[in-house]
């Protein structure tokens, strides 16, 4: 039996046998009607797949049938023939017009009838699969609506850190960005300063966000407890490399920038170019890519090089994906790099206006409003901010008296490429007074500890680092002597005493180098500068401050 | 009278349900021709067009052409509110009922 349902409506009983006669032979179900009115009643009750209709008929006729059946059907397709002796083209015309999808002519051909019955039973089919899997393709679209909103609000727990709202920091970002693969990023360092990341993934939707997740955590879980940018940027690409499938990565451009010391470090890897831009000048720096994006490589052949320059209150970082560039007018022609870098030319005046200059003179470009709603670009200037919120971590764990010692002995192969300051932080931070001061601490181990190495272990000469050109002397300098650095150690010596409301902090850090006078340096008052061997930073910051030895062995005391 | 050829093969088709349909359509026949011949009295030509349509419609079924025929004369006519020879008409389509009806039972049915 065919699984075809075919309703008859007709008011001549010949007609209606006929019909019937046919259409059962060929094995379909046959539902009859006398006229219009019992069409709509049977259609009502048994839904019939196809309906053949008279079009002259007593009390409701097939126009009027037609009409009320596509209403009752909805936006189910059921395929409506007039079964006509009617041969005027108005009449013809009439039954298409209310709703009629063919018709056949007086007397039947049942070989016609058949063909037409069995093309509308197939297009029926047709229509319902079409039907399902529009249903489904419906239901999927909004499953993944679901699903991009839920990893939008575990993607914000994550990312939430962040200080993107600095008052140095402007940026243009969509709201879903990250499901355009797209993902801003801006962390204080515990030290002071920031790390910067805008980061842009292949692809789109749920692979490109999954992605941001793991760099978003290692990014801001790195920062906070220290790590420099070049350790983040390894992690960053080592877990990619893990967990993208191949064709997937992730074209980056990061930053480290130091407010004190007026000074910034920038990784570029796959972004199109960033740009230092400085008052009254203008570009003074293009900070091209060098690298090839992060997840591509292992961490073996992955370089953390990164362009160091010097960055003042005067200057500012533009980072950009490749969205700015690549926007198009109508004529399909690209916004491009050389209208980019004249509006941040043109822009320097007033620093604070580029993100809206750069929006303007998009908008006038491409037309069209909702271009730079896909597009990532932020703007840092080197002015340290005036709103910055010290990342206080709220600590449910008790207070309770402790008191431990703990020594770090760092030997030459330590030294050479490792940056203990992490490890050596976070017994502390375990500390809930400490905690409190954790930028503090941080500055002063990372000035020990830099001493220790620098002066100390490797012999160097202070020096001047806001000048650029004897800032990258010193570098090659310290690098070629670590390469060369045989046997050589730095103790680092932490004592605490924790009460429920006071307590005291001793670090003792012992270098294997020479030492030096520092006897006269006390007297004289020599080396009140910054970059000297810290003094008087250290003095600020600690309560006591010790040399013994030979200079090589320094103690300080915190107290709360 | 009728076309036979066209009947045959409608009787193919229709196989068991052919005498029914004969029986049918002669019983349809003699009560709608009888309704006709009320009509024409009230000269209620849109009526008189209704039932010589659906009179055409069902002895073109049975290939009756020349019944078909006077039908359909009829149909046009009340159609132009013309009805000089609406009871003409309606004499040969109950004539040509009766010859249609009288081949059909002795050879078709």
């Amino acid at each position: 039996m065919n699984s075809t349902r075919i309703l008859i409506a007709d008011d001549s009983k010949t007609e209606r046998l006929i019909l019937q006669s046919l259409l059962k032979q060929q094995g379909y179900p046959v539902y009859v009607a006398r006229d219009g009115r019992e069409a709509i009643e049977i259609f009502k009750e048994v839904n019939p797949d196809i309906v053949l209709l008279d079009a002259i008929m007593p009390n409701v006729d097939g126009f009027d049938a037609a009409i009320a059946i596509k209403k009752l059907a909805g936006d189910d397709f059921v395929p409506i023939i007039f079964v006509t002796s009617l041969t005027d083209v108005e009449s013809l015309a009439r039954c298409l017009e209310v709703g009629g999808d063919d018709f056949l002519t007086k007397p039947f051909n049942q070989i016609i009838l058949k063909a037409k019955i069995e093309a509308f039973a197939r297009m029926k089919k047709l229509y319902k699969i079409s039907q399902q899997q529009k249903n489904e393709i419906t239901s999927f679209n909004e499953e993944l609506i679901r699903e991009q909103k839920l990893a939008r609000k575990i993607f914000d727990n994550i990312a939430h850190k962040g200080c993107l709202q600095a008052s140095n920091i402007e940026y243009n970002l969509s709201p879903l960005s990250i499901f355009n693969g797209d993902i801003l990023l801006a962390a204080e360092k515990p030290i002071g300063g920031m790390h910067i990341f805008l980061g842009d993934f292949t692809g789109h939707g749920l692979p490109a966000a999954i992605g941001a997740m793991p760099v978003s955590e290692i990014f801001y879980g790195m920062t906070i407890k220290g790590f420099a940018l070049e350790e983040i940027l390894k992690e960053i690409n080592s877990r990619l490399n893990n967990i993208l499938p191949t064709g997937v990565f992730c074209c980056a451009i990061a930053a480290d920038i130091d407010f004190d010391m007026q000074h910034c470090k920038v990784w570029n890897g796959g972004l199109p170019d960033g740009f230092v831009v400085e008052r009254d000048k203008g570009i003074v720096e293009h900070l091209s890519s060098v690298h090839l994006p992060l997840g591509l490589q292992n961490n073996t052949k992955f370089s953390t090089e990164t362009s160091q320059f010097p960055f003042n209150a005067d200057m500012c970082l533009f980072f950009a994906t490749d969205g700015i560039i690549e926007a198009e007018n109508l004529s399909k022609d690209m916004y491009g790099s050389l209208r980019l870098e004249q509006v941040l030319n043109e822009s320097v005046v007033e620093r604070e206006s580029i993100v809206k200059n750069i929006n303007q003179s998009l908008l006038e470009f491409t037309g069209n409003e909702a271009q730079s709603d896909d597009i990532s670009f932020v703007k840092i200037s080197g002015k340290t901010p005036d709103n910055s919120e010290q990342l206080q971590e709220t600590t449910s764990s008790q207070i309770k008296p402790l008191k431990w010692t703990i020594e770090y002995c760092l030997a030459a192969e330590s030294l050479r490429g490792f940056d203990p300051l992490p490890l050596i932080v976070q017994p502390l931070m375990e500390v809930n007074a400490l905690r409190t001061m954790r930028s503090k601490i941080f500055t002063i181990l990372s000035e020990l500890y830099a001493n220790a190495l620098d002066h100390g272990v490797l012999g160097l000469e202070s020096i001047n680092k806001s000048d650029a050109k004897s800032f990258k002397h010193y570098y090659l300098e310290k690098e070629y002597r670590l390469k060369k650095l045989k046997s050589a150690e730095i103790k680092v010596k932490i004592h605490l005493e924790s009460y429920i409301d006071t307590g005291v902090l001793k670090i003792i850090v012992k270098d294997s180098g020479e030492g030096f006078n520092f006897k006269e340096l006390f007297i004289q008052g020599k080396n009140e500068n910054y970059h000297g061997r810290g003094v008087l930073l250290l003095r600020e910051l600690c309560n006591e401050i010790c040399y013994k030895g030979e200079g090589n062995e320094v103690e300080i005391t915190i107290l709360w | 009278m009728l076309d036979k050829s066209s009947l045959m093969a409608l009787k193919e088709i229709m196989g068991s349900d052919f005498k029914n349909l004969i029986d049918i359509f002669i019983e349809d026949s003699e009560a709608r021709i009888k309704q006709l011949g009320n009509l024409l009295k009230t000269d209620n030509a849109d009526e008189i067009r209704k039932m010589a349509h659906s009179i055409k419609g069902s002895s073109g079924n049975l290939y009756a052409t020349r019944m078909s025929d006077f039908c359909l004369d009829l149909e046009k006519q009340a159609h132009e509110n013309d009805l000089r020879n609406a009871n003409t008409l309606h004499q040969q389509i109950a004539e040509e009922f009766i010859l249609v009806k009288n081949e059909l039972l002795k050879h078709w049915y």
